[in-house]
């Protein structure tokens, strides 16, 4: 067996012992560090940590340990060494693993810890000098704040001049069918391509531009009917009123919303575990309803981020605020991370991220370890604004942590009325604990044979089944008892004995866990029992000192979900318990499932019963349905995700690296300096600072969130955003040609109250929106100056809802939730609803294909700009999708059944619907030839349809 | 899955491509709409940036256990258990330390109740839980040392497989995927037999912010036993073969119409050779995917037939069959979509040997396969899973926790030495403390053995330069041949 490994420099090594030993003579301290202690970081340390490393850019964690003075000064996490506190230099504690784990490729043997521990205490002498190299490391890389406040977009908006054109360009920018007005984005855009000596192309055609307007303002194809009548308004306001009348259409909201559920990473669920956000839809609803509503874009940064903490006044605004909440909350978070420091910062900072990119339009995250490399955002900025977020509470701690849900606002009868529902259910929860003593009493009374175990239900596994660690005794001393007695610990070698109840007979589902045990007063009352289901380990304390309240002899342990072959036991261990402990039986009953043995008489004693205890047992059934039904009521409370502000609020500090245990300097809560700092915005000592984040935010003077909007909303009308990445504006990214346009955008919006819809028509009122995509030049093939239109692809959304729509398939319900019945975990999930796309259950485990072969958004990321491809897959799905061929078989059915007198009418009815044109003289031959004779075949004209939906003009928009 | 590509994402592309790692991408773009297989050799003299060295192996074939097999059960061979079975001795213990910063916990040593004993001529030690793959012994390059992040499975999958325990990150197969191309123009690059839905299910194969052609395509799933080759709107068979023929030629004339009227648009040429692609992907895979055209003597090797090792050796022969057609990154997963996924045995460790018995005969049969048709050669065979087993019970004393800090897992094929052990972990098998081998240093040296350097391997996203090992990664060169 050969072994290989690293091969000791043990020729260095000697060498330097050699050359340690001759110096010796000047101290023994430098003896020391020569003979024992260089070699030592030579071979273990200076790979990472010495100027050689600075050099290959391989330094890890800022340390140099090749001069005394740098160990001093020390790196990220502090100096590497303490000669007051040996045992407590970094460089001691790193070495013997406890904490830093160094080095990190396996651990230095006791005596070299011995050698390291004697040489600082010695006074740590260290030969070297500190180099060129070190300093070169030390120098952090100066963010200039006060310069790049300079550069665009951090320098204050301003209403940047219309630029003067020559009269001729004039009549260029005015529009043609709106002539009165002149837009000014027709003016930028001109005089910008003046310079290139660039002139626009004309006016796309009537048919097509309509096509583009209703995708663009709707995600739906125009129905032949719609086409025709635009098409035959010769008004010269006739595109005007198109544009008003798309921007009133309910689907407005539905195509808007959707391009906003993108920057948001709107999801259902988490990755991890499957586990769905079962109200998040009502997230969804509220973007949908105020975008189509116009709600002012910082109206809803605003709720967004504080609708919980603003001073709204009717129910409405209150419930919307905090519906809005949801969006703080829909992170794709690794619930189950054990470390809930790290998940609380992680939560942080996937929030900071998305509003960073959302709204800002830049990459805080990249500051969380270090400054960011490109931009200038510096360290402390990122933990100024994490601070800010950190003192809020997005998540509930557990072994998989859980997402914070709340009541939703009602009338004051309303909550009064809930209030006193709470209050009766507890009043009901003591009563049936009480009657469930009596009943026990009274089963301990009057029941005291062995109960033989098929008398329960459920998955029942007995003492004698269970699996034993240390030594037990089988007693049948105290009765009853389930089967042939149960064991005990012998009150004896606490903390060495365990019990475990294991089961692989479990369905996919919830249970209610039982232990079954004998009472008795000498028995131990902290009885610590783990519960593992498919959600984790969970730990129950039991008292065996009191009697079961569960006939014959169980107490409940709570209700737990476990998955078929998953994990499924309950261990009971004697560690720290103090008296007797016992077991007899677990049992695992189906949720849902009645247990028979409560409410049945137990057999052979059954006539021996009195009628009191038929009375006792009414009397809880009674009880129990009540119970029942309050819950119930209770249950219909609607409820929304959103987050709680935490009672302590505490001032932030940096993470060294993001190490979240790394704790580094104290900052103050802010925002963004070179965004223009704090905009003399005050942090509350009180609350979190959400609303100030969110007035620093929308702050007419904050140089960033209006020029991303503006961005935006150009981008999502026109294809392509004129700063070219919506979600990333900083100095680092392709500068935009038209920044003059964009801040004009961006003080239009502003001066509108932030509408998205007066913008949006302000974009496709311009000449530039209605251009022919088409050009002769070659000039500028990127369509940088906007002289042409922008070709673009329909979005995944588009093309099933117009093969919906074309199939009269669609079902047109908007809002509400699709969820019913809720599975339980999102894996593997179909949904079968003909719906609009964006009402779609977006779990993550479970994308509609579809929509995921046409390049959807992921939903755990801001996407500002969809990915383009073209692909075979997505080939393969319009060949092969049963759905697409059952909407091309509808689509068929119903065009047979329409009025219409020939093939060739039919032919141009499918190309109109499809295409919103009539076929060309070789088209038509091609599909008269594919119809033959067989004319009212529908097979035959599902084949047409599906070959229309799989063309490549379909998927593009020109 | 992504198979071919589109022009329009070539400027996206160049956009977001960091430090000159661009142009390579960029090249095997190129190559794949020309439709020619992007092959190794032709990018190396141009790209000497990226291509540090001649490749060693053109596939990677990742034997996925999932739920973590126990390192002490089965190659990490640890008499010391035996000497201290059931005594109480203090340990680090992952999921202590993260709940509650203890350190050195006292935990019962729970010794493996399997023997081994040595294989082949280097004396290899293995458990009998696998006999097959010990006569394979001299074949295996045995890292004894692997440590990772994550303690529970979904962090510590993704990490598996995208190299961080978040979940938008590029897997690493799409990352070979995006940094090689593919080596068949009818096959995708990256393909996973058999994913699991669970523990971050298409994440784990997803592209994360990679453009979405360079994603793995999934052939099955672990929960449908019954279709073990069905492939997203691929048809098995088509019955119609006829219709579809004139289907598929009605659309292809349509667009090619659409072409003349618009000769230069690049858009309507990339849809016309999506569908040629996707119709020669109708066409060849399911030939691909047709394992029983294998003959008796190969379906025996795999156990095919067999109760306890048909699915897995059908997925194993697969995966051979699609080495042979030139798929650049194959997973095959054992496992399934709970929460305790297989090899997870908190309790009642026996239960190993059920998966042993199901994984053994076919991963060895696949070992030989390939050895005998000369595949190994330039293939890599990745045996491991998210992470190890503790040496201790847990306090049910039957079965054990999982272990991130100390495992095993083996390498074999093109590259790597053969016969060999690298990295130890303590006496009891717990932590690796010997030539420690983090998985970013794994993913590092199958890159490195692909013959790319992972640290050049980059992609611009969200402002930064991401790549597959983050800032990290040490190529274990110790283990290269």
């Amino acid at each position: 067996m050969r072994t290989v490994g690293r091969v000791n420099s043990l020729a260095l090594v000697m060498l330097i012992y050699i050359t340690g030993s001759l110096r010796a003579q000047s101290s023994p301290q430098e003896a020391f560090f020569e003979s024992r202690i260089r070699p030592l970081l030579i071979e273990h340390c200076y790979e990472c940590h010495s100027a050689d490393a600075v050099a290959k850019n391989e330094l890890k964690g800022g340390l140099l340990l090749d001069s005394a003075e740098s160990m001093r000064q020390g790196g990220d996490s502090g100096s590497a060494i303490d000669t007051n506190d040996v045992d407590a230099s970094l460089i001691l504690t790193a070495m013997r693993y406890e904490g830093l784990e160094m080095p990190p490729d396996g651990k230095l043997s006791e005596q070299e810890i011995a050698d390291v521990r004697q040489w600082i205490a010695d006074g740590a002498f260290h030969s070297g000098k500190p180099s060129a190299h070190a300093s070169d490391a030390k120098a952090k890389p100066n963010i200039d704040i006060q310069a790049a406040r300079k550069l665009w977009p951090y320098f204050p908006l301003q209403q940047p001049p219309l630029p003067a054109l020559p009269s001729t360009q004039v009549d260029q920018a005015k529009t043609t069918s709106v002539n009165e007005s002149r837009s000014a984005i027709d003016y930028f855009l001109i005089a910008r391509a003046r310079e290139k000596s660039l002139s626009p192309e004309s006016e796309l055609e009537k048919s097509r531009l309509v096509r583009r307007l209703y995708y663009d303002l709707t995600g739906l194809p125009p129905t032949p009917e719609q086409l025709a009548s635009y098409l035959h308004d010769i008004e010269p306001d006739a595109y005007e009123r198109l544009v008003d009348q798309l921007l009133s259409s309910p689907h407005f909201g539905v195509r808007w919303g959707r391009n906003w559920l993108d920057i948001v990473r709107f999801a259902e669920s988490t990755t991890l575990r499957g586990l769905i956000y079962t109200e998040a839809w009502r997230f969804r609803d509220y973007v949908i309803d105020s975008i189509q509503h116009d709600r002012p874009l910082d109206q809803m940064i605003r709720e967004h981020i504080a609708g919980d903490l603003l001073p709204n006044q009717s129910i409405e605004d209150k419930t919307r605020g905090l519906i809005a909440t949801t969006f703080l909350t829909l992170g794709n978070h690794n619930l189950e991370e054990q470390d809930k420091q790290q998940l609380r910062m992680d939560v942080v900072d996937e929030q900071l991220d998305v509003i960073g990119q959302a709204f800002l339009g830049q990459t805080l995250g990249c500051a969380r370890c270090h400054d960011h490399k490109f931009d200038p955002i510096p360290t402390k900025d990122y933990y100024a604004m994490a601070g800010i977020l950190r003192n809020v509470q997005t998540l509930k701690d557990a072994n998989v942590s859980n997402w914070v849900t709340r009541p939703l606002p009602t009338t004051a009868e309303q909550e009064t009325h809930y209030a006193q529902l709470t209050q009766q259910l507890s009043h009901l929860d003591a009563q049936i604990k009480t009657l469930k003593t009596e009943l026990a009493n009274f089963n301990a009374e009057t029941t005291n044979d062995p109960i033989p175990l098929k008398r329960l239900e459920g998955v029942v596994v007995d003492d004698s089944e269970a699996q034993v660690v240390g030594s037990w005794t089988h007693s049948q001393h105290v009765k009853p008892y389930l089967g042939n007695g149960y064991l005990h610990d012998d009150n004896s070698d606490k903390g060495e004995k365990t019990l475990t109840f294991a089961t692989t007979q479990l369905n996919s589902g919830n249970y209610e866990v039982r232990l079954a045990y004998s009472p008795a007063e000498s028995r131990a009352n902290r009885i610590q029992v783990t519960v593992a289901s498919a959600d984790g380990e969970k730990v129950v304390t039991v008292d065996q000192s009191r009697k079961p309240d569960i006939v014959p002899c169980f107490v409940s342990l709570g209700s737990y979900r476990f998955e078929t072959g998953g994990q499924a036991y309950v261990l009971i261990s004697t560690g720290e318990t103090d008296g007797y402990v016992t077991a007899d039986a677990v049992q695992f009953l189906p949720q849902g499932q009645s247990d028979s043995f409560a409410n049945t008489n137990s057999g052979s004693n059954a006539k021996e019963l009195a009628a009191d205890r038929k009375a006792l047992q009414d009397k809880m059934s009674q009880l129990e349905a009540e119970k029942k039904s309050v819950q119930a009521e209770l249950d219909l409370r609607p409820q929304t995700m959103s987050v709680i502000e935490r009672k302590e609020i505490e001032e932030p500090y940096i993470n060294i690296r993001g190490i979240v245990h790394s704790r580094g300097a104290n900052v103050n809560r802010g925002f963004l300096d070179v965004a223009g700092g704090n905009l003399g915005i005050d942090l509350p000592d009180s609350q979190s600072g959400r609303l100030e984040l969110v007035d620093w935010l929308v702050s007419p003077q904050n140089p960033l969130t209006s020029r991303v909007l503006a961005n935006r909303i150009w981008a999502w009308t026109m294809g392509v955003g004129l700063a070219r990445n919506p979600d990333h504006l900083g100095p680092s990214s392709e500068p935009p040609l038209h920044p003059e346009l964009i801040d004009y955008l961006a003080c239009d919006l502003q001066a509108n109250e932030w509408s998205l819809k007066k913008m949006v028509r302000n974009i496709v009122l311009s000449a530039a929106y209605r251009r022919r995509t088409e050009t002769a030049s070659p000039a500028d093939p990127d369509n940088r100056y906007w002289m042409r239109g922008e070709k673009k692809f329909l979005t995944a959304e588009s093309i099933r809802d117009s093969m919906l729509q074309i199939a009269g398939q669609l079902d047109g319900r908007l809002y509400g939730s699709e969820l019913s019945p809720l599975p339980a975990a999102d894996y593997g999930y179909e949904s079968k609803s003909q719906r609009r796309s964006v009402f779609l259950p977006m779990f993550r485990n479970s994308l509609p294909k579809l929509l995921v072969a046409f390049d959807m958004a992921d939903p755990s990321r801001v996407t500002g700009s969809r990915n383009q491809s073209i692909v075979a897959p997505q080939a393969l799905l319009m060949l092969n999708s049963d759905e697409v061929a059952h909407w091309s078989g509808a689509a068929a059915k119903q065009i047979l059944r329409y009025p219409l007198k020939d093939t060739n009418d039919r032919l141009d009815f499918v190309f109109r619907q499809i295409l919103m044109r009539t076929p060309t003289d070789s088209e038509r031959a091609l599909f008269q030839e594919y119809l033959g004779t067989d004319h009212d075949s529908v097979d035959v004209w599902q084949d047409v349809y599906q070959t229309l939906f799989g063309s490549a003009e379909f998927r593009t928009l020109d | 899955m992504g198979i071919n590509v589109s022009p329009l994402t070539r400027r996206q592309l160049l956009q977001n491509t960091g430090c000159g790692f661009g142009m390579l991408a960029f090249q095997s773009l190129l190559q794949s709409t020309a439709s020619q297989a992007a092959t190794f050799d032709k990018d190396n003299s141009t790209h000497p940036a990226i291509f540090n060295l001649t490749p060693k192996v053109k596939r990677v074939i990742f034997l996925f256990m999932q739920g973590g097999v126990s390192q002490v059960d089965s190659f990490d061979h640890k008499p010391k258990l035996q000497e201290f079975s059931g005594q109480k001795v203090p340990f680090d213990d992952a999921r202590v330390i993260a709940n509650t910063g203890k350190r050195a916990t006292p935990q019962r040593v729970f010794s493996s109740p399997w023997k081994f004993k040595p294989y082949g001529e280097t004396g290899l030690m293995v458990s009998d839980l696998f006999p097959h793959i010990g006569q394979q012994a001299d074949d295996l390059c045995v890292i004894h040392s692997m440590n990772t992040e994550g303690v529970a499975h979904g962090p510590a999958t993704l990490f598996l497989h995208c190299g961080a325990t978040v979940g938008f990150r590029p897997s690493m197969g799409s990352w070979i995927s995006y940094g090689l191309g593919t080596e068949n123009e009818n096959l995708p690059a990256f393909i996973t037999i058999s994913p699991s839905a669970g523990n971050g299910g298409p994440r784990n194969y997803g592209s994360g912010f990679l453009p979405a052609k360079y994603q793995g395509t999934a052939i099955g799933r672990t929960a449908n036993a019954k279709q073990l080759n069905h492939v997203d709107f691929l048809k098995p068979n088509i019955t119609d073969v006829e219709r579809l023929q004139k289907k598929y030629d009605l659309l292809q004339a349509m667009n090619r119409l659409r072409q003349q009227q618009l000769p230069n648009d690049d858009e309507v040429e990339a849809v016309v050779e999506s569908y040629e692609t996707a119709w020669r992907m109708q066409h060849k895979a399911p030939e691909v995917l047709d394992i029983d055209k294998e003959d008796a003597n190969t379906l025996k090797l795999y156990g095919i037939g067999d109760k306890a090792t048909d699915r897995f050796g059908r997925q194993c022969l697969l995966a051979r069959r699609l080495c042979e057609a030139g798929v650049r990154f194959i997973q095959v997963t054992y496992g399934d979509d709970t929460a305790n996924p297989a090899w997870d045995q908190h309790s009642n460790l026996e239960k190993h040997a059920d998966h042993a018995l199901a994984t053994d005969r076919p991963v060895a049969a696949l070992l030989q396969d390939l050895k005998q048709r000369g595949l190994l050669e330039d293939t890599l065979v990745w045996w491991g899973g998210e992470f190890g087993r503790t040496p201790y019970a847990q306090d049910n004393g039957t079965g054990r926790d999982h272990n991130p800090g100390g495992f095993t897992v083996w390498l074999a094929g093109g590259g790597v030495k053969s016969g060999i052990t690298y990295g130890a972990t303590d006496e009891f098998g717990h932590a690796a403390i010997e030539n420690r081998v983090h998985m970013h240093d794994l993913h590092a040296t199958i890159l490195h053995l692909m013959g790319v350097d992972h640290t050049k391997l980059t992609y611009r996203y969200a402002g930064r330069d991401y790549r597959l090992t983050d800032v990290h990664g040490k190529i274990v060169t110790d283990i290269c041949s």
